[in-house]
């Protein structure tokens, strides 16, 4: 690999160098576009991620039990 | 066939009167909350006969009064409360210099929250390490908010000075509570006159105290199922917001964390809601940071609304610790998040103390216990030592 670019003529290396930041940018947008599209997604199941939400102080009595037991 | 459209009416006219029975519900309750923050004003006033600073003695160390937002709002899980009774507490004589540690301790204990909801990660080590380091950055961030705001007011006053000011614009005389337009008094007297002799019947040397307790219980309520109804009703709203802010920026972010509180009524929630979708790695932390700034500004609405509850010579100061609450919270945002270093400490802190809590999981639960609970307790025992 590394030989094949010192093997490369200038304008040859330009260009690739030209093409591989094209196709660099157009998977960071792909890349975006599923992380905003799999955001879109999760909004959409507010009301889960709200009832997942409620906690109270008693859970976390119910944690450090949990916690302490598999920890002895 | 043609039974469809007829079914699909009826189901919509049943839907929209559960909407209506549960928008009545929510007048009712804020009615209450503002009633309630109108009793707790007036048993504290019946209580202490006008001289609140003995009363409060312990917490004219502005040290204490944090300790006291702290502990309180860590046990009643709900920022929102405390405010509440500290703006009937102010409108019951308690200086409004010793009210505003209160206020701030009351951000740093409703942090405990989404902490907890990220303990319930604790067993999935990825999972864990994106969730507690998006509950910790509210923490880390509120911590840096009360160090830096809370000596600039004892160093100058300032919070209360804007917060004056403020509310001079919003609360005319002695004798309307909110300017020009005196209508809270007239629908909240005759029922905080209805539970004072409710109290003086059950036992009259104590009535104040019996006042103050079930205004304390009907604000605990009354935020309770407003919470409960409203994550109901504006659920789709909160959905509109929070797409319409996605990719958008931190701005966006910021604004759309305030309007969901707002519409939800508990910073709690916002915050808390985000830690499982850090959690499964859909938001990053850079993401939810800006949101749960938003949340401290929207949950500043409560007591906001609790204030306007006070008429009469008291209502100026009320309303001045509610503004000094809004003050902080913004200024917090604007000095914390604004500049670039201080922005950055909250995200690294809280990104290296959930490496650590992975790493030794006991360590997340001590910070949990140590926060929230020990300092505050161990400090409460070092000031009762040097008092």
């Amino acid at each position: 690999m590394a030989k094949d670019i010192t093997d490369l003529p200038y304008k040859k290396l330009k260009k690739r160098v030209k093409k591989t930041r094209k196709l660099l940018d157009a998977l960071e947008a792909e890349l975006e576009a599923r992380e905003l599209e799999r955001q879109h997604h999760e909004v959409d199941d507010l009301e889960e991620h709200m009832d997942a939400a409620d906690s109270s102080i008693l859970d976390l009595t119910g944690i450090i039990k949990n916690f302490l037991t598999k920890n002895k | 066939m043609t039974n469809q459209p007829v079914a699909t009416a009826g189901a919509e006219e049943t839907s929209i009167l559960k909407s209506t029975v549960q928008w009545i519900a929510v007048a009712f309750l804020v009615y209450l909350l503002i009633t309630a923050v109108g009793m707790i004003g007036s048993g504290f006033k019946g209580a202490t006969k006008g001289d609140a600073t003995q009363l409060f003695e312990f917490a004219t160390n502005p040290f204490m009064g944090l300790v006291v937002g702290i502990l309180a709002t860590s046990l009643i899980q709900s920022s929102s409360t405390v405010t509440s009774i500290i703006v009937g507490l102010v409108a019951g004589g308690l200086s409004v210099e010793m009210a505003v540690p209160m206020v701030m301790g009351a951000n740093i204990g409703t942090t405990i929250t989404n902490t907890i909801v990220a303990l319930g990660h604790i067993n999935r080590k990825k999972a864990f390490r994106r969730a507690f380091a998006a509950a910790t950055v509210h923490d880390i961030f509120n911590l840096i908010a009360v160090i830096i705001f809370m000596t600039l007011e004892l160093a100058t006053g300032i919070l209360h000075k804007i917060g004056a000011f403020v509310a001079s614009f919003l609360v005319g005389g002695a004798d309307v509570s909110v300017k020009g337009f005196n209508f809270i008094k007239p629908i909240t007297k005759p029922v905080i006159g209805l539970v004072k002799d409710f109290s003086e019947m059950i036992y009259a040397p104590w009535a104040n105290a019996l006042l103050i307790l079930f205004g304390v219980a009907i604000i605990f309520f009354s935020i309770m199922f407003v919470g409960k109804l409203l994550k109901k009703l504006m659920v789709g709203r909160a959905k509109r917001v929070m797409h319409g802010a996605i990719g958008r920026g931190p701005v966006a972010g910021i604004t759309s964390g305030a309007i969901v509180t707002v519409l939800v009524q508990s910073s709690s929630t916002t915050t808390s809601l985000m830690v499982p979708l850090a959690g499964a790695g859909s938001f990053r932390l850079k993401q939810i940071y800006p949101f749960t700034l938003g949340a401290n500004i929207g949950t500043c609405i409560t007591s906001l609304l609790a204030a306007t509850a006070i008429t009469g010579a008291t209502a100026l100061p009320a309303m001045t610790i509610a503004m000094v609450h809004l003050t902080f919270n913004v200024l917090a945002v604007l000095v914390i998040y604004g500049i670039k270093n201080l922005r950055m400490l909250p995200l690294k802190g809280a990104t290296s103390l959930a490496k650590l809590a992975t790493k030794n999981k006991s360590l997340a639960l001590l910070y949990i216990l140590g926060v929230y609970f020990a300092l505050p307790g161990v400090l409460v025992l070092v000031y009762q030592m040097f008092a």
